[in-house]
């Protein structure tokens, strides 16, 4: 199944239309490469995979359960994460 | 019962709506049913904070006769204060900027999210006894993260016209190319 779909991945149509990568290029094969069980390689193609799942899993636990201060840490969490997606992008762009 | 009601006053909820029907623009009818009405539902809570041993249970609860007493008392101004909409739809704001048309689908929802905002805080305000106390927190970290993810996403796309996406033109003719040959093959 694994196998099948990284052979089959879904294109990216910004990377099909201009020839470049776009800021979550790589998500996918991180998440392949993490659902092998491959953390260091996944963490390797798109660093960002991880603090992702981990935001939305506890958005959807804060949503359900409301914790006092969940919203304070969606939004550490948050600022994480587009610090890591902005930098990621950046060394991918320039380097 | 005016015991139980310093308690719930002291957790956040506040159970009691007297000063909040002075709030509601509402018909004099309405508020005596209202008066009817809250009873019951008051007494039901207080047997709940009787044993407050599990307090997430009764802050669900506490939360479920709310959203009945909104349903009750004001028929006419929507329940939900949209916390939870703008909350998901501003982490997708930066989420969106990964996926599926990147630099135009993420700042499109932190729009959204930014636009629900100041009338969901105006709702908040109106009559903030019947909604969460947790729900101007979710509205404003989802306002923030809407515009962060906004101005992520501008600052991405300055930076990939600087770096390559100069060179966006020099790829249009191959893309017209592309796609003259797929028109061709359909035939037309």
């Amino acid at each position: 199944m694994l196998d099948f779909w990284g052979k089959h991945m879904i294109p990216c149509p910004f990377k099909l239309l201009t020839g470049h990568d776009c800021p979550g290029c790589g998500m996918q094969r991180a998440l392949i490469e993490l659902l092998k069980g491959d953390i260091k390689s996944s963490f390797l193609h798109y660093p960002a995979l991880i603090p992702i799942i981990i935001m939305f899993g506890f958005l959807f636990l804060h949503l359900k359960f409301n914790f006092k201060h969940g919203a304070q840490i969606l939004k550490y969490l948050f600022i994480l994460n587009a610090i890591m997606i902005s930098v990621n992008y950046l060394y991918k762009l320039f380097f | 019962m005016d015991t139980n009601n310093k308690n719930l006053n002291q957790r956040g909820f506040s159970e009691e709506n007297e000063q909040s029907d002075e709030l509601i623009p509402s018909p004099s009818i309405q508020s005596k049913q209202q008066s009817s009405f809250q009873a019951p539902v008051t007494s039901q809570s207080a047997g709940y904070t009787g044993n407050s041993s599990n307090t997430s249970d009764t802050s669900n609860q506490q939360y479920n006769n709310n959203k009945q007493q909104s349903h009750r008392q004001n028929q006419f101004i929507v329940s939900s204060p949209n916390s939870g909409a703008i909350l998901t739809l501003g982490i997708l704001s930066l989420v969106m900027l990964c996926c599926c048309g990147p630099f135009l689908v993420g700042p499109v929802l932190g729009i959204i999210a930014i636009a629900l905002a100041p009338s969901a805080i105006r709702k908040y305000y109106e009559n903030p006894d019947i909604y969460k106390p947790g729900s101007l927190s979710n509205i404003k970290a989802g306002r923030t993260c809407a515009i962060i993810g906004i101005s992520i996403g501008v600052i991405l796309f300055m930076f990939w016209l600087l770096g390559s996406g100069l060179n966006f033109f020099d790829n249009i003719d191959q893309f017209e190319k592309i796609y003259k040959e797929a028109w061709d093959e359909m035939g037309y």
